[in-house]
């Protein structure tokens, strides 16, 4: 990949008298989509304000483009900012939104003409410029605020959850058209979600962040296939936690810590396999949930096509050889 | 852009009201109105640059009262016995003795040669013939509580001068040995008060009138002439049995004016028998310059004669008055 | 960069500095010097005495007891009217609404003196409604109107402003599709009203309600015009103290009603801060009128609607139409005869009836500006820092909503009689500006009340937005919170203008020969037997009722529709 564009360096964040995240590196490359991920109270939205500028670095450095801005104010750092909820001003028009920041900086008229019409032909709203926000979708708000964004020249985007109060359906054509104009227009993007869908559609890099730490950095694959901790596991897709010794009864071996198997990775009608019991059966389209009972202990299977198992009906189950994942006693 | 305006137009009102407020003698009197409009027209063609402000008696006496140490008026005119009293104590007024003063009754001048009274006006009981026969009128204002009368009349305010005397005359037949008001005298208020009909304003003053109602007006003479007026009915003044109280109206300097000179021509001018008359002639206020009242429309000389007075010394009522409107206020209507 | 933002923070400390001054010279000091005045009259405290005197008066104990059972009975209706309306306008499909949107807003521009008097002039013994009564029921007195009755109707019908302002504005925030819900799980028109609609917008109709109480305890003007012999008030009461030269009583009456109201504002700034809080769901479905299905029960709904608004209509109309008449029909005719421009060709003419117009325009607007201006610089800050200190600055701009007028004017002459050092050694008294000083001291409460709200109600999002674009805090300001909170300014401009031009107690004690406003002359207008003083009236009233309500109508215009968190409450 290119250089990096923006790093974070032994960077403390949160308000003074509480550190909410500390000792954060992170190096993100030119033209990257990098999710971070976590639940509430991770921290996540705190690191982005921090890097945008809206709060003060408690210590460490924020390096973009080479350049030292972990004390520039805001509107001197160069990044851009999508809001949640866009938080586009209503009183005004969607060209004025756009021309905002130039109009601050005292452009002369005929360049945040220019530059706003550019901008807005990229986003695909020049027909919208004279709309006020209440009267546009919410697609067309998204671009506005990334139009917005963008105006200044700004190579790095800041998104802070703009799609967490929106609903599912929505929520999916506005994340390919985030990927779709990001990827088009080329600029790098930081996104913050608690909606490990936003991250694993969106993103070349993902930082998980729990309780003020990162959990692991990796794409959506590695996170998936190679969690590093417990919670990771348990964060990202669906698992089961394995008792100790329905454990030892899967794999065969005595484990020593924590372990977890993904739905997928359990397998039924398996010819050596354990007895189960079927306890319930949620059929999800293209894949069923099979709830089971293994010798007093729950477990989840993920099965795709027919037949179902019956409800109360019996079968055999094994685990995938080596997809289980476990993890030392150590980690918490 | 609106506030720069607004504040400029300000400024502007400002620059073009202070010249003006230097310049005229201020005076403050209740006469409000059409006749403010002639005392103002008049003084002017006289060539004194006067500016009024009106109010009525209460408001402008708290005024007075409130401006004590910065006082606005230079002149005080038109306020009643009572009230021109409180504010001579209150060291407010200055003497002087104007050109028209020597022709003037005792009675309606003070021992300190301060307020000079150039009115009077009886505060009356009228009945209405047409609703009440002749022989049925009350004689006295002690009549008034007699059950016939229940209804009739109307009681208006105590914060307007005109109830304010009639209740003041009404208790001083009371007094006992003391000056103070007898048990007697607070039943009678009672149940005066009890028999009437009570008006908080002027509209329904009238309106007690207009729907037949009251048939017995207690009303200042000139009031009471012009409910007539505008009622279309006759009215007939009682000369009641011990005595109407009949108010006269003063005028005074203040103790702090600026423009005595001036004040003093105005004084002068306003007191004198040839204004008095005109005043006469215009609104029907009977004078108590005696030269003035000659000079008068007969209808005047003979108002002035239409009652004969209950005595009353306004002087010694005027420190007690309040105390007694407390009790009506609070205990009595 | 540096030297503006060096500019800023001198600018915002001088503005910090001038608030201080002005709070503690224009509010502090007078309001403490007619405290001192009043309750020190004799030089020692007699408050003992003064308190048993209140006690022992029969007629105070009856307006304690008037004033508690009429709040209580005006609370009742005005909510039910209140509610009615919101449910006309936001909530059922009803034809006409823009028509019945007028006539509900006719509070705002139609109170105080000039509404009871105009109440009196429709209902009372000598208008055409009793004529019309009386001659079909003989036996009903001609004074029908006057006393609880006429004081409970007219509280219940001009009493709703608040309702018509911030209650629908909550209706427009429920979520839609949480009604939708409801009706699919087959609950019935009432039941969604009662179980869903009703919990969203309840801290909104406790604010409101509580806003009304504090109305209603200091109702004044339509108890006095209104309440006849039989039926006065706690301000009547206070007033009539005054007159009687016992301010000592009056100022103790005056401060047991003020605790009782700061009480309230306290109470419902507590429901704000809740309010705040359910209003912050964002993606709602927008309401969608509903149809009333059951025919009988719409015509039912519309004949209400539109019998309500003849009641807020008639008095308005009846006033409008006289100031045409010739000054001879006024107080004769049930309606007039013949119409003529008379009477505003002598108020716009120039002459002696435009000089009060005048006066109190030019103080109106200017007390109403500065007003303003005070408002928008302290309210963000009082909202944005809480700490004892702007505590301390909020509750003081509210004093003067309870502490009466009269009070407060006392405190203005008493205070500023004298050569005053925090003036400069000026004496104010029988200046010019005293009454305009005394107009913004009498606004601020209302203009903080309701941008507190309005500020408050801003998504900090845009703020923060504007910042990480670079703009400075005045920019932020001007361009950004202005324009939000712009229809609530022009709003409360517009109301409280309104007021100012019909403010009876501060202009009459504080006028001075060259100000005489416009309330002075009203009143010595509706007291003067002169009929072309009552035709002039009615015109300063038709002019300035044609004014206030053009004003708040464009404020509803640019507020409701598209930025609600502007008229959150």
């Amino acid at each position: 990949m290119a250089d990096n564009v923006l790093s974070l360096k032994n960077l403390d964040v949160g308000f003074p008298g509480m550190t909410i995240v500390h000792d954060l590196n992170l190096d993100v490359a030119d033209g990257a989509f990098v999710s971070l991920l976590g639940p509430s109270g991770s921290g996540k939205s705190t690191v982005l304000r921090t890097v945008a500028g809206l709060l003060p670095a408690l210590g460490g450095r924020i390096v973009l483009e080479g350049g030292d801005i972990t004390t520039l104010p805001p509107e001197r750092r160069n990044v851009g900012i999508v809001f949640q909820n866009y938080a586009l001003f209503p009183t005004m028009t969607a060209f004025e939104n756009i021309a905002f920041a130039l109009r601050v900086a005292k452009k002369p008229q005929a360049e945040i003409e220019r530059r706003v019409h550019e901008v807005a032909a990229m986003a695909g709203i020049t027909d919208q410029l004279d709309k006020k926000p209440a009267n546009m979708s919410g697609g067309q708000q998204q671009r506005v605020a990334i139009a917005r964004a963008l105006v200044t020249g700004s190579r790095v985007l800041l998104f802070d959850e703009p799609l967490s109060n929106l609903d599912a359906k929505v929520r999916a054509s506005m994340r390919q058209e985030i990927k779709r104009l990001q990827t088009e227009l080329g600029f790098t993007a930081i996104f913050v979600t608690h909606d490990q869908e936003d991250a694993l559609t969106m993103s070349d890099v993902i930082v998980v962040l729990n309780h003020g730490r990162i959990e692991q950095i990796g794409d959506g694959r590695t996170l998936y296939r190679k969690p590093a901790t417990p919670f990771i596991c348990e964060f990202i897709g669906v698992s089961n936690e394995l008792a100790p010794p329905l454990a030892a009864r899967l794999l065969g071996r005595d484990i020593k810590g924590r372990s977890f198997v993904r739905l997928e990775d359990v397998v039924l009608g398996a010819a050596e396999g354990i007895p189960a019991r079927v306890n319930h059966v949620e059929f999800l389209g293209a894949y069923s949930r099979i709830d089971l009972d293994v010798e007093g202990h729950a477990l989840s299977a993920m099965l795709i096509g027919d037949p179902l198992p019956e409800p109360g009906s019996s079968v055999s189950l094994a685990v995938r050889p080596g997809a289980a994942h476990i993890f030392a006693e150590a980690t918490p | 852009m609106k506030l720069s305006l607004a504040l400029a137009s300000a400024a502007i009102a400002l620059a073009s009201a202070f010249p003006a407020f230097a310049g005229a003698l201020t005076i403050y009197s209740p006469q409000g109105g059409e006749r403010a409009v002639w005392i103002a027209e008049q003084a002017k063609a006289a060539g004194h640059d006067i500016k009024l402000l009106n109010a009525g008696g209460g408001e402008l006496f708290d005024r007075l009262l409130a401006e004590k140490n910065n006082p606005q008026a230079d002149v005080v005119l038109g306020m009643v016995d009572t009230s021109m009293a409180l504010l001579k104590k209150e060291g407010l007024f200055q003497p002087y003795s104007p050109s028209w003063a020597t022709d003037l009754p005792a009675r309606y001048k003070d021992a300190e040669g301060m307020v000079h009274k150039f009115w009077q006006t009886p505060i009356v009981l009228a009945y209405y013939p047409d609703r009440l026969p002749d022989a049925e009128a009350p004689k006295s204002w002690l009549d008034l509580t007699k059950d016939e009368y229940q209804g009739k009349y109307v009681l208006g305010a105590t914060a307007w001068q005109t109830p304010r005397m009639y209740l003041a005359g009404i208790l001083v037949r009371f007094l006992d040995a003391n000056g103070e008001v007898s048990d007697e005298g607070w039943e009678f208020l009672s149940k005066l008060y009890a028999h009437a009909i009570i008006a908080n304003d002027a509209d329904s003053y009238t309106e007690a009138f207009k729907s037949g109602r009251a048939s017995l007006d207690l009303n200042w003479l000139g009031g009471s002439f012009k409910l007539a007026k505008d009622l279309g009915a006759k009215v007939k003044v009682i000369d009641t049995e011990g005595g109407t109280p009949i108010l006269s109206e003063g005028v005074a300097i203040m103790a702090a004016t600026d423009q005595l000179d001036e004040a003093k021509a105005f004084v002068n001018w306003w007191g004198s028998a040839d204004v008095m008359a005109a005043y006469a002639a215009k609104f029907g206020q009977v004078p108590v310059l005696p030269e003035a009242l000659a000079k008068s429309p007969p209808a005047v000389q003979e108002n002035a004669r239409l009652v004969k007075a209950q005595p009353i010394d306004w002087d010694a009522i005027a420190p007690k008055l309040d105390g007694w409107l407390q009790k009506i206020e609070l205990e009595i209507r | 960069m540096t030297r503006t933002a060096g500019f800023d923070r001198l600018l915002y400390w001088f503005g910090l500095i001038v608030i201080a001054w002005a709070v503690l010279t224009f509010l502090l000091v007078p309001i403490s010097a007619a405290l001192h005045a009043a309750l020190f009259r004799h030089g020692g405290l007699e408050i003992v005495d003064a308190v048993a005197e209140l006690v022992s008066s029969r007629r105070v104990r009856a307006a304690l007891w008037n004033t508690a059972w009429m709040t209580a009975a005006t609370i009742v209706t005005v909510t039910i009217v209140g509610m009615f309306q919101v449910a006309v306008l936001e909530y059922f499909r009803v034809r006409g609404s823009g028509f019945l949107k007028v006539a509900f807003s006719t509070p705002l521009v139609f109170g105080g003196v000039v509404a009871a008097a105009g109440y009196n002039f429709t209902y009372g013994p000598g208008s055409a409604i009793t004529a019309a009564l009386t001659a079909l029921f003989p036996s009903i007195p001609r004074d029908w109107f006057i006393g609880w009755f006429g004081v409970l109707f007219a509280h219940t019908f001009l009493m709703t402003s608040f309702h018509f302002l911030f209650l629908r504005a909550a209706m427009r925030r429920v979520d839609y599709s949480t009604i939708e819900a409801a009706r699919s799980m087959g609950a019935s028109e009432l039941t969604i009203l009662r179980r869903v609609v009703l919990p969203v917008i309840m801290p909104t109709l406790l604010a409101v309600t509580l806003l009304t109480l504090h109305t209603v305890v200091g109702s004044f003007a339509a108890p006095q015009v209104l309440g006849g012999r039989d039926f006065h008030m706690l301000s009547q009461m206070v007033l009539t103290l005054n007159s009687l030269r016992r301010p000592d009583m009056a100022a103790l009456l005056a401060l047991l009603m003020g605790m009782v109201l700061m009480g309230l504002i306290l109470l419902s700034q507590y429901f704000e801060a809740k309010g705040a809080y359910t209003a912050g769901a964002k993606t709602t479905t927008r309401i969608q009128l509903r149809q009333i299905r059951n025919p009988l029960l719409r015509t039912m709904v519309h004949a209400l609607a539109y019998l309500l608004a003849a009641i807020y209509l008639v008095p308005v109309a009846l006033i409008v139409l006289f100031s045409f008449a010739p000054a001879s029909s006024i107080g004769i005719e049930m309606l007039p005869s013949t119409l003529t421009l008379t009477n505003y060709a002598r108020v716009l003419g120039g002459g002696t009836a435009f000089v009060p117009f005048f006066n109190s325009m030019l103080m109106g607007s200017a007390a109403v500006v500065v007003g303003l201006a005070i408002t928008l610089f302290a309210v963000p800050i009082m909202v944005r820092k809480r700490n004892w200190l702007t505590q301390a600055l909020s509750i003081s701009f509210f004093l003067p909503w309870i502490i009466p007028s009269i009070l407060l004017a006392v405190g203005l002459i008493v205070a500023f009689d004298a050569p005053n050092p925090l003036v400069g050694n000026a004496v104010l008294l029988g200046s010019y500006w005293l009454l305009p000083i005394g107009y913004v001291i009498f606004s601020l409460p209302l203009m903080v009340r309701f941008m507190r709200s309005a500020f408050i109600g801003i998504d900090p999002a845009f703020e923060e937005a504007a910042r990480a674009m670079g703009a400075s805090g005045p920019y932020r300001f001007r361009r950004v919170v202005l324009p939000l909170v712009a229809p609530t300014a022009i709003l409360v401009a517009g109301m409280k203008f309104n007021t100012l031009m019909a403010e009876y107690p501060l202009s009459a004690f504080l006028y001075n020969v060259n100000n005489r406003p416009l309330p002075i002359a009203i009143v010595e207008g509706a007291v003067s037997a002169d009929p072309d003083q009552a035709a002039i009236s009615l015109v300063y009233v038709t002019l300035i009722m044609a004014f206030s309500l053009t004003v708040i109508l464009i404020a509803e215009r640019l507020s409701l529709g598209r930025t609600p968190e502007t008229s959150n409450l």
